[in-house]
């Protein structure tokens, strides 16, 4: 088992609940054979640049211990799903999950979304 | 930030003016920041340029272990969108 993390940038324009089962399909995929350590909401956000011609992204940071074998089918399975904008899985870095980075502030005074940010805050 | 003109700037680390000069410190050295991290927008921001180009340890003055670092997050957050490729005017 191996701490991973990844982002995930869903389209904003889709409705809320395909956003929502999106993520949640995300967090079943991880919970099928790994442990989800925290997931954290962003939120809507600007893009930096359009992403196929789409302005604004949905993000969720999920924090997980798992099999590399879960990131590989992550990865296969977000390839194909239209609505996924942009994604990064890396290793976990070694200082741990950061307590609170600044963007998730920001990104939920943004819109009303990240409601279930920090669900499990002290973890590790 | 004013524009970047490299020969200006290898002739102002030249010998000539380098002592009347203030020395640049490192960013992450002083904070003592152990890991920079890609999803820190805030933190990124302060290290490309307005045109969202990253900013030189000449420069910046950041240490070449923390450039290394710097610039992986940077491209990191480039990807994920959170920070422009290129931006003719930076947010």
């Amino acid at each position: 088992m191996k701490r991973y993390e990844t982002i995930l940038v869903v389209d904003a324009m889709i409705p809320d609940e395909s956003i929502a089962s999106e993520f949640d399909a995300v967090a079943k995929l991880i919970e099928s054979q790994g442990k989800i350590t925290r997931v954290d909401r962003w939120g809507k956000r600007r893009l930096a640049y359009s992403i196929r011609k789409r302005t604004h992204g949905e993000y969720a940071a999920f924090y997980y211990e798992a099999e590399a074998s879960i990131p590989a089918e992550l990865e296969k399975r977000l390839r194909i799903n239209e609505n996924a904008l942009r994604w990064l899985t890396v290793a976990e870095n070694p200082v741990g999950i950061p307590a609170a980075p600044s963007l998730v502030a920001e990104g939920a005074a943004a819109s009303e979304e990240g409601e279930e940010k920090a669900k499990k805050e002290g973890d590790e | 930030m004013p524009p970047r003109d490299r020969e200006r700037d290898a002739k102002k680390d030249g010998k000539r003016e380098a002592k009347s000069r203030k020395r640049k410190t490192c960013y992450f050295t002083e904070n003592k920041i152990a890991h920079i991290d890609y999803k820190d927008e805030k933190l990124l921001r302060k290290f490309v340029n307005e045109r969202g180009k990253i900013v030189s340890r000449k420069v910046s003055g950041t240490s070449a272990r923390y450039q290394r670092e710097l610039a992986e997050a940077i491209k990191r957050a480039r990807h994920l969108a959170l920070l422009p490729f290129v931006a003719e005017n930076m947010r």
